[in-house]
């Protein structure tokens, strides 16, 4: 059975929910890739179809051996439907490509619509039909506002739609209003070594392991490596709105354009230290100023901001260098509001 | 599990799963049948085989020898192509550690990758539905007489099936209607036991339902017998040991009395092949897609036309019975060829009001067969 490492917040905030029964129909699980969004989905459902749901002990995420939560592990569970681009099918193994044509990165209609379609239907085996669909961002425009259309008709029938996405703007606001947001943390160093344990990698392998082995074992090894960078960028993302060291920032952009894992791992790690520096101010009654900046000038609301925008660019294929020279240098609102699109 | 059965008779029970089994490969489980293997209390072997799709499901139940009982899941067209091949006369099938089945049969040895029984979905119980009887010939043409006009467009799920729904009184039809929002169909058929469905209201039965059934029906042999009923938001066809499911659609028809004209005042009578044969050769002209067609009516005249800018015209005198007014209106050639084939009658009547309402076809003797095309825009 999988494992959520890492996550407690979120795990907190569902337990709450199934135990009052008062889990949304629509969720959104937003976050970097890799941090246990899909694995999350997966063990909610089976936690709503474990056939010995009700018991305190499973709750929220099942049992794990009977038959109703191996069959949602295995994939083979009838109410269980996980929705992908075919390029992501084909690289699981779970489709063949068709002849000679790339598949497609998008989430088309047409699987949307066969999900519309079953939506109104009793679950199959009569309980509940959980619908997740990874990489919701994938979904084309047409695709997005099919699927508006079972979120708002949802029948009489037992549905949840969990809906993994990158960030709230990655997916039609019409889409993101009607969802229960819950949004998963960059992982920790300490919790990337334990799901590797889990997975039997040992802590040498680990670091040794490098950006496209495997996204989490990367986003180690540069945690480890590169402390330094992430000390650098967290201090050149708070100076983004002032004119100070703009010779330093320009210099770490330069340096960090290496490769987008790299800089989405880095990105992962500042969020989390910007993260804890801004509750450890609340907790400390610093906020009594408000959320802006602090007496030495620095700003963590905005840099979240900086970070989420940055991490958004870099899923649209931005250019990496760009990408970062932005968060670092902040841009005009103006050439902002040009660019997005 | 380890049970011995004669390869012909596998053969049979495995094709009857083939149309059932998903050729999508979004859950790998569902391109697999399961086989059961079970003693009854009097000591009998049976196998039963289980497919589904999760719209429409199949069991089928085959007396069999069964040394160990026990339940296994195969790949369907494996099995189904291996079966077909197999020397016979019996094949012996075993289950293996690791998921693995032993095929044995003559000198042949096989051994298919498997997966847990367990894993394959449960199926709803058609077996608790409430049957009622009915006469094979009867469902078959009541289903080849509506089907084809089922909508095909997935945007409207409620128009892809037929619409079913079972009288209130003892002597009252069973109705059935198709439509795909261009042309309508309606059968009426009366039975006993048609008002026993115990249904709360009409529903619709799925098209790829439809179909399996009609390959089951179509396959089978021995009597005329076959039973309908209801379960839960499943209708269940029940053949001998062969049960199918299939999902109801759900929504709402359209209220197709709204469509079929009743203030018809142009009566043409007609010859149902010669119009037929007109169609055809006049539609040759036509255009691909909307194969549009025009017909004219004048004193005891029908004239089937078509104008193509690209490649000229033609037209096609239809001898008929008609003592109306004039008028020109356009159909698509291929609903009004559709509705005729599925008409029995030599003799049918054509009613129109003018070039914008809906044309009926209806058989001379038979009022109970109607079909409705929607007139094109000259």
């Amino acid at each position: 059975m999988s494992v959520i490492v890492g996550q407690d917040r979120v795990v907190a905030a569902l337990t709450k929910a199934v135990q009052s029964r008062r889990l949304a129909h629509g969720l959104l699980f937003l976050g970097p890739d890799s941090v246990g969004r899909e694995a999350t989905a997966r063990a909610l459902a089976r936690g709503l179809l474990c056939d010995r749901r009700g018991a305190s002990a499973v709750v929220p995420f099942g049992c794990g051996v009977c038959r109703g939560c191996r069959r949602v592990e295995g994939g083979s569970h009838p109410d269980v439907h996980i929705v992908m681009s075919d390029a992501e099918a084909v690289a699981r193994g779970l489709a063949q490509p068709e002849g000679k044509k790339k598949p497609s990165v998008e989430i088309r209609i047409d699987a949307i619509r066969e999900i519309c379609r079953q939506l109104p239907q009793r679950p199959y085996e009569g309980r509940t039909r959980i619908v997740i669909v990874l990489d919701a961002h994938r979904m084309n425009e047409h695709a997005q506002n099919a699927l508006l259309k079972g979120l708002e008709e949802p029948g009489e029938a037992e549905n949840m739609l969990v809906l993994v996405a990158p960030g709230a703007r990655a997916v039609l606001p019409t889409i993101a209003s009607r969802c229960q947001r819950l949004a998963f943390s960059p992982l920790t160093a300490d919790a990337v070594r334990t799901i590797l344990r889990h997975k039997g990698v040992a802590d040498a392998d680990a670091r040794a392991a490098r950006p496209g082995v495997h996204s989490v074992a990367a986003a180690l090894a540069d945690e480890e490596g590169d402390d330094d960078a992430v000390s650098r960028l967290v201090i050149g993302i708070t100076l983004r709105q002032t004119n100070d060291a703009l010779g330093d920032r320009l210099q770490l952009a330069a340096d960090l354009s290496r490769d987008r894992a790299t800089v989405l791992a880095l990105l992962g790690q500042a969020e989390l230290r910007l993260g804890a520096a801004l509750r450890a101010r609340i907790v400390l009654g610093d906020a009594t100023a408000g959320l802006g900046a602090d007496a030495h000038g620095l700003d963590e609301v905005s840099a979240l901001e900086g970070i989420a925008a940055a991490r958004a660019d870099l899923a649209g294929n931005g250019i990496v260098q760009l990408v970062v020279e932005r968060l670092l240098l902040g841009a005009p609102p103006s050439i902002l509001a040009g660019r997005r699109r | 599990m380890e049970l011995r059965i004669s390869v012909t008779e596998l053969a049979r029970t495995v094709s009857l799963a083939q149309g059932v089994v998903q050729r999508k490969n979004t859950m790998p489980i569902l391109s697999h049948v399961l086989l059961d293997a079970q003693v009854d209390d009097a000591g009998n072997g049976r196998l039963q085989l289980t497919a589904t799709d999760l719209d429409v499901g199949v069991k089928a139940s085959r007396p069999c020898e069964v040394v160990t009982p026990g339940a296994v899941t195969i790949p369907a067209k494996a099995l189904a192509d291996m079966v077909r091949v197999l020397p016979g006369p019996d094949v012996v099938l075993k289950r293996l550690p690791n998921q693995h089945v032993e095929v044995k049969s003559g000198r042949t040895k096989a051994r298919l990758m498997a997966l847990s029984a367990d894993e394959f979905p449960t199926l709803p119980a058609y077996e608790s539905a409430h049957f009622v009887p009915m006469d094979k010939a009867l469902l078959v043409d009541m289903v080849d007489k509506t089907l084809y006009a089922a909508s095909l467009d997935e945007t409207r799920p409620n128009l892809n099936g037929v619409f079913f729904e079972p009288p209130a009184q003892p002597d009252g039809p069973l109705t059935m209607v198709a439509t795909d929002g261009h042309r309508l169909v309606r059968v009426e058929r009366t039975f006993a036991g048609a008002h026993t469905f115990r249904l709360k209201g009409p529903v619709i039965l799925p098209r790829k339902g439809l179909n399996e059934l009609k390959r089951v029906l179509d396959g089978s042999d021995g009597d005329n017998a076959v039973e309908l009923g209801f379960h839960g938001d499943n209708a269940v066809a029940r053949k001998g040991n062969t049960l199918l499911g299939m999902r109801l659609v759900e929504g709402r028809f359209p209220d197709y009395r709204q469509v079929i004209p009743r203030l018809a005042d142009k009566v043409v009578r007609l010859s149902r092949q010669d119009l037929m044969e007109s169609l055809r050769r006049v539609s040759v002209l036509a255009q691909d897609k909307l194969q549009a067609v025009k017909v004219t009516l004048g004193r005891d005249q029908l004239v089937v036309s078509c104008t193509n800018v690209e490649m000229g015209e033609i037209s096609d005198d239809v001898p008929v019975e008609y003592a109306g007014a004039g008028l020109d209106v356009a159909f698509n050639a291929r609903y009004l060829v559709d509705a005729l084939a599925s008409l029995d009658d030599k003799n049918v009547l054509l009613k129109v009001t003018d070039n914008l309402s809906p044309g009926l076809l209806v058989g001379v003797d038979e009022p109970r067969h109607l079909c409705v095309v929607m007139p094109m825009r000259l």
